[in-house]
């Protein structure tokens, strides 16, 4: 594979370009790669690949080995793995809600006690999540208590 | 392991309190008071250790977090399973026999009401914390806008 570095024209934005005969999966990963590091969210849906901002993601669930995004109304599917995710998003306002959940605080809209010590998150789009009780403690580390 | 190991500790420390603290009242109630008080201290402790024990039916695993209903289910389970230690241990030591049905009716109505009193007591403390987290949440969605 070729790399070409080229230094942009005054004021231009910097851009990666990718010149490729089929996405391939090597490819996807090497996007991944750029993206994580700018912070954005590789999503699949069918064939096509999106760039999300972590701010567009409520959570990530992992089911039967696949994780999925999930948006305020639409689904995506991640090729990362849920620890990949938890251990990228390790400093911001994502957390683990329990074992299959990835959950961002920003999009919970308000919180209850549900049975055993484990809490309910309604999210900002109707959506119900159950925080575990082993994962209330980083969630109330990353609200500041 | 160390989580299963400190929650039964913990939990053998209520019990066993929980059951001191009634004891004299069910003394009192099966008029058995002046007994050998020693040798029914020492199947008390074996009878909270084996309701400590009972843990194990509702702590979740590292592997998999229950869902609600399997969550009431397991409380269930556990519910029997006390009351099933608690009549043995109890026939054992003399305190009632499974002849007077009454005695079994006070017994497990005892365990409903401790039951009750520490699904009341850690529903109150969650009920504070999720307040205290919504307050959190509500200010942070100020601040944004």
């Amino acid at each position: 594979m070729k790399i070409i570095i080229e230094e942009p024209a005054e004021n231009a934005e910097d851009e990666i370009i990718i010149r490729c005969k089929e996405l391939d999966e090597k490819m996807i990963r090497l996007i991944q790669g750029v993206k994580t590091n700018s912070g954005t969210v590789v999503a699949h849906d069918k064939n096509m690949t999106y760039m999300l901002e972590p701010d567009e993601v409520f959570y990530f669930e992992s089911v039967d080995n696949h994780v999925f995004i999930y948006c305020r109304d639409k689904v995506f599917e991640s090729r990362q793995k849920l620890y990949e995710i938890e251990e990228f998003f390790e400093n911001s306002m994502f957390f683990r809600a329990s074992k299959s959940v990835i959950l961002n605080v920003k999009k919970i809209k308000c919180l209850s006690p549900a049975f055993s010590g484990r809490f309910e998150a309604i999210l900002k789009n109707g959506e119900k999540i159950i925080i575990s009780r082993q994962y209330v403690g980083v969630l109330k580390e990353k609200l500041g208590i | 392991m160390k989580r299963i190991v400190k929650k039964i500790g913990f939990r053998y420390a209520i019990v066993l309190t929980a059951i001191c603290s009634i004891l004299p009242f069910v003394s009192l109630i099966l008029n058995e008071w002046r007994d050998a008080m020693g040798q029914q201290l020492l199947f008390l402790s074996f009878m909270a250790l084996f309701c400590a024990a009972g843990e194990v039916i509702i702590i979740e695993s590292d592997k998999r977090n229950f869902s609600k209903k399997e969550t009431m289910i397991r409380f269930l389970i556990h519910y029997m399973y006390i009351n099933i230690v608690v009549i043995y241990f109890g026939i054992r030591v003399g305190w009632f026999s499974l002849d007077n049905f009454l005695e079994i009716i006070v017994v497990t109505l005892m365990i409903a009401v401790i039951y009750l009193i520490n699904i009341l007591v850690s529903y109150y403390k969650d009920k504070n914390l999720a307040d205290r987290m919504n307050r959190i949440l509500l200010s942070m969605e100020e601040e944004k806008e």
